[in-house]
């Protein structure tokens, strides 16, 4: 058996490293690489579950047409005629922007880029902007400190107060709990702020379960006590912190009471808590990426950071806004969130003018060109992206549709033709963190099974089915031999002399000019060079307060019918819809379900394995409901990821609507009802 | 055995690390190979209806490899063994009968009966891997370091301060205990309507309904002895060949439940530990001598008297381990006291049949209150039944109407003594 250094390339915090082992080209074995300070003890479920999942019977192995409504097995030869033959067909009638290119974050690495570069070459496409995730926070961040980024990952032992803000670890970053319990052991206390009783907040010594969407306010009541109790690290903000005094000023009305009641927590906790954030040092605050994806997430985000900026927790050892560390993302020219922002001068090339967000709604849309084809990879739009009955209507709507897939998801179900996709396995590549501080290699540690070619090779081959050149394909896309992969690679490493592609064989880097303690040099990118607490920027581009305010969620303005809040986090079993059709991932979860209150459920007579109805104006689910004692009354939860397959994909009942910042999707924020199903 | 071995090998958890993400479990799965339905290895938690008064926490649990392992004691078809350089327990499922005794032995909840394939299979500690100097699967592959696996001295006193369950056998498992035994501080406000208990319903690993021809074969050999002792006083002659087909029918019975049938003769081979084996033994032993009474030549009836009773004595032991809770290991439905009471009954001897039958009610009644289990309509009707017999022989009812009311009361019992036998499950311990 083969041993070799890789990593987990899944859009996920850990990124982990582990060692794979191969023999007769099938991935036997999984262990961990211990180089990797942040996830030195090994993958969870899902990374162990890679022996089945590159060899699962489910796995698509060759092209598959879609025949009568059902998918035949084709050779590349026809496949890729007929794609090339729709592509000539739509550029000639309609132009190149009838054809939308839609990737996600199926799969991460610098390889991806040949995908647009291909796109590019052929004349252009329309693509997307905004992103599903975490734009909204990192743009609160950016405006905030003037760049994301945090303490490297294990530093988090050294904080005497953590507070879990709407994060999960547990379930979605499981090694960051080793650093919490190593913190813990060590006599810091652990407060985590969720509507659930999380496997996160077991251990802890706090747990606030505030109304969803309200976290805004329960900071800003937090910053006003601190402010009223004389609790303020003021040498701090005098030098390196901009607009206190507004920020102040904007928190001259708000009681604690009024707080108190938006938030649902009683004040006797709100003060406890401000206590213990006033007077333990240092602290970190570690939000998800839940509360951003409300209509109001940015600002939640900004709110949030007041705390850490009042009590001067930044640019310390344990103290840090534990939000994301784009530091290992040294490649991308534009970075994030910016790069996910409309162009202001479009190139012409490139039409970006649907928002993620708002998928399916935009596709139909948008005119000269109407959208046509569709081309998805790494992706799984119709069940991740909000509002599902309008993408599914709106990928009907079109001509043509191709998904690179490794399994039938609802996605390549809507295929015209569906093309087999790599795993992480099957080709070499280098990907970075939003977690941990490393740049990684993941090597082709096989050859592709069956008739499964890399996007490289797919996008190669079909620009010579359009009439391109070698040579001209060769300006935008490497030949998908080992030397040329491994050549293109070491060409992108060209400019970071500390790292080569044999020291990232050896195991995980370090990302070069990593600051270790975020922001220890008290710099800060921001126009004005200071923490912005306000923001002129942030008034002009997104039109809120220049100062972390608190708005209603939309949904709730709204005042519908609908008073139920719906949650769809993330759980262990799954990276968004990924993993979950897997009969090892299966021993570990149940059967679809969604999560009630004892409240909720005793209000109307359900029981453990009813079947609930959650319904909205937007759709209907019937599930299994699982009775929570814990969950806060008010709430159902369903977790993200779902397949309508599986019936129950949360995104039948999310509304396709974008953030306050960043361009994010605000799925999040998410009113439905409820009613019990009569036998 | 390596009890006396003071370096050991053995699984630590730290319940502080564990949230219960499964890790464990797929690494086993990964190593040797997928289980379905059941697993070897299983994380069990605490409040299972999540109570916000409650504390939450996990515990992962394969085998335990114990040093006075019951599974290995008292399987009847020697298909346990201990590897000598590992310290693991292997079960070898070419020798197991899926008898699934050793699944009422175990109070772990190792042992895992494959439905499929009629067999138990196990947790083997990975001793492929610890021959090779590395740690089982699911220690070596815990991605926060909760459970981790190591070679160290550890005492039977430590070994019993971490069982998950009360009880001595060595069992190589070291537990960090919580810091915290406490739930984190929340607002009870929001969940006053929530009741601070929810009682948890069981999962009772053995039931009459499941274990019916055992209910039925105990019941007949019972009846059957007692009609072997006073066969020569009753009214009505019993022949000898009816006597051996209620034999050789509750025979057929016993084995029913058995996974793999072709290997019953497997089950006496562990006649030095096992009362499973020695209880089949004598089961064997008097059919064979009803048999040779019937064709042969005449046995004495002082022989087959013995002989059915060592065989009943050894049924109500081999049910002693499956009385981990009871307040005392004896029963008024012990095979024993019902075959004394037939044969008073029979023989008509009523002040000793009430006698026993006193006695018994006595002992059921003691055991309902200690134990506050089963289902009260079931002892209500026990007691009935059995009261009815003792005023049915004083009074001297109908014999065939008592005989019914004695019978359809001994089988009420029988039934509720199998729904009240209780192996403790890690699960079941923790809530």
């Amino acid at each position: 058996m083969k041993i070799y250094n890789t990593a987990c390339p899944r859009n996920c915090y850990s990124t982990c490293s582990f060692k794979v082992g191969v023999e007769d080209n099938k991935v036997l074995s999984i262990e961990p690489q211990p180089l990797n300070k942040a996830t030195p003890k090994g993958v969870c479920l899902k990374g162990l579950s890679y022996v089945e999942r590159t060899h699962s019977k489910d796995r698509i192995l060759y092209p598959l047409k879609k025949v009568n409504g059902v998918f035949k097995q084709i050779s590349w030869e026809d496949a890729l005629n007929e794609i090339a033959s729709k592509i000539t067909n739509f550029k000639k009638d309609y132009g190149n922007h009838s054809i939308l290119f839609y990737a996600a974050s199926g799969s991460s690495g610098l390889l991806n880029e040949v995908s647009s570069n291909f796109w590019r070459m052929i004349g252009g496409a329309t693509t997307v902007y905004g992103n599903l995730c975490w734009p909204a926070g990192l743009e609160a961040v950016r405006l905030t400190l003037g760049d994301t980024k945090h303490n490297i990952a294990w530093d988090l032992e050294n904080a005497k107060l953590i507070i879990l803000w709407g994060k999960n670890p547990a379930e979605t970053n499981i090694q960051q709990m080793i650093p919490i319990e190593k913190a813990q052991a060590k006599g810091a206390k652990l407060v985590v702020i969720d509507p659930r009783r999380t496997a996160s907040a077991e251990r802890a010594d706090l747990l606030l379960q505030a109304i969803p969407g309200t976290d805004a306010i329960l900071a800003l009541a937090i910053a006003k006590l601190l402010i009223d109790n004389q609790q303020v690290n003021h040498s701090f903000v005098k030098e390196h912190v901009l607009g206190f005094d507004e920020f102040k000023h904007s928190l001259s009305d708000l009681s604690l009471e009024f707080a108190s009641q938006e938030c649902g927590i009683p004040v006797y906790l709100i003060e406890k808590l401000a206590h213990w954030i006033a007077t333990i040092r240092p602290m970190t605050i570690v939000p998800g990426y839940g509360m951003q994806r409300f209509s109001n997430g940015g600002q939640t985000i900004r709110c949030l950071l007041t705390l850490q900026i009042l009590t001067g927790n930044i640019g310390k050892s344990g103290a840090t806004f534990h939000y994301a560390d784009i530091q290992g993302d040294i490649f991308s020219s534009v970075k994030e969130p910016m790069s996910y922002f409309p162009p202001d001068k479009p190139t012409g090339v490139f039409r970006r003018e649907i928002s993620t967000a708002r998928l399916g709604e935009d596709m139909m849309k948008l005119v000269q060109p109407e959208l046509k084809m569709v081309w998805v990879e790494r992706g799984n739009p119709i069940t991740q992206n909000p509002d599902s009955a309008k993408v599914k209507e709106a990928f009907r709507k079109l001509e043509f549709r191709v998904v690179v897939e490794q399994f039938l998801t609802d996605t390549a179900l809507e295929a015209d033709i569906v093309l087999p996709a790599k795993s992480m396995f099957d080709q070499s590549d280098i990907i970075s963190s939003y977690w941990n501080p490393y740049i990684q290699f993941k090597p082709k540690v096989m050859d592709a099974p069956g008739e499964v070619k890399p996007e490289t090779e797919i996008y190669y081959l079909l620009a010579q089915k359009l009439g391109f050149d070698v040579a001209e394909i060769e300006k935008y896309i490497p030949k998908s031999d080992d030397e040329s992969i491994r050549n293109w690679l070491t060409e992108k490493l060209k400019p970071f002399p500390e790292i080569s592609l044999e020291q990232l064989e050896q195991g995980p880097c370090l990302a070069p000019g990593l600051q270790e303690i975020a922001f220890d040099d008290f710099k800060f990118n921001t126009p004005s060079g200071k923490i912005e607490l306000y923001s002129e920027y942030a008034k002009e581009k997104w039109d809120v307060s220049a100062v972390p305010s608190y708005e209603k969620t939309l949904e709730n303005k709204q005042h519908s019918n609908h008073k139920i809040q719906l949650l769809s986090p993330n759980t262990k079993n799954r990276i968004h819809s990924q993993f979950g059709n897997l009969d090892l991932i299966k021993t570990q979860a149940d059967d679809p379900f969604v999560l009630i209150s004892y409240r909720d459920a005793k209000n109307m007579g359900l029981r453990n394995g009813d079947i609930l109805r959650v319904f909205n104006d937007r759709g209907e689910l019937k599930i299994k409901a699982k009775i929570d004692a814990s969950l806060r009354p008010g709430c159902v939860s369903i977790c993200n990821g779902y397949w309508h397959q599986e019936g129950a994909c949360p995104n039948t009942l999310s509304k396709g609507r974008e953030t306050d910042m960043g361009y994010g999707a605000a799925f999040h924020d998410c009113m439905v009802s409820i009613g019990r199903i009569e036998n | 055995m390596s009890t006396e071995l003071s370096v050991k090998n053995i699984f630590v958890f730290d319940a502080n690390k564990c949230v219960g993400c499964g890790a464990c479990v797929v690494a086993c799965m990964n190593e040797n190979g997928f289980q379905s339905p059941v697993r070897w290895r299983n994380i069990h938690h605490s409040n299972d209806a999540h109570l916000p008064t409650l504390p939450l926490f996990y515990l992962s649990l394969a085998c335990n490899h114990c040093d006075d392992a019951p599974c290995m004691n008292n399987c009847p078809a020697l298909a346990y063994s201990r590897d000598e350089s590992s310290g693991a327990i292997i079960h070898d499922a070419e020798k197991c009968i899926g008898c699934k005794y050793c699944t009422w032995a175990c109070p772990y909840d190792a042992p895992k009966y494959n439905d499929s394939k009629g067999v138990i299979e196990k947790c083997t500690f990975c001793n492929q891997r610890i021959a090779e100097n590395e740690k089982p699967a699911c220690a070596q592959l815990c991605p926060v370091g909760a459970l981790d696996f190591e070679n160290i001295e550890f005492s039977a006193e430590e070994s019993l301060k971490s069982s998950p369950v009360d009880v001595a056998i060595g069992a190589h498992f070291k537990r960090i205990e919580l810091r915290s035994a406490n739930g984190p501080e929340i607002d009870e406000s929001l969940f006053e309507d929530v009741p601070k208990n929810i009682p948890v319903t069981k999962k009772q690993k053995i039931n009459a309904a499941k274990e019916w021809p055992l209910v039925v074969f105990s019941l007949l050999i019972s009846g059957l002895v007692a009609l072997v002792s006073v066969q020569n006083e009753l009214a009505v002659s019993v022949s000898k060949i009816s006597l051996l087909a209620l034999g050789i029918i509750a025979g057929v019975l016993s084995t029913l439940h058995l996974g793999k049938k072709q290997g019953a003769w497997r089950s006496v081979l562990n006649l030095k530990n096992s009362w499973l084996s020695r209880e089949i033994m004598a089961f064997t032993v008097f059919i064979s001598l009803l048999a040779i009474d019937s064709f042969v030549y005449p046995v004495k009836p002082v022989i087959l008297i013995t002989v059915g009773f060592v065989l009943l004595l050894s049924v109500d032991r081999l049910y002693e381990i499956a009385m981990w809770k009871w307040p005392f290991k004896f029963s008024s439905e012990q095979t024993v006291l019902i075959a004394l009471s037939a044969i008073f009954l029979l023989s008509n001897y009523v002040i000793l049949f009430a006698i026993i039958a006193l006695i018994r009610i006595c002992l059921f009644v003691l055991q309902i209150i200690l134990k506050k289990q089963g289902i009260m309509v079931i002892h209500v009707l026990r007691i009935m039944f059995l009261t009815t017999a003792i005023f049915g022989a004083y009074f001297s009812l109908n014999f065939h109407i008592l005989l019914q009311v004695f019978v359809v009361g001994e089988l009420l019992g029988r039934i509720d003594f199998y729904n009240n036998l209780d192996v403790p499950t890690p699960t079941s311990e923790l809530n």
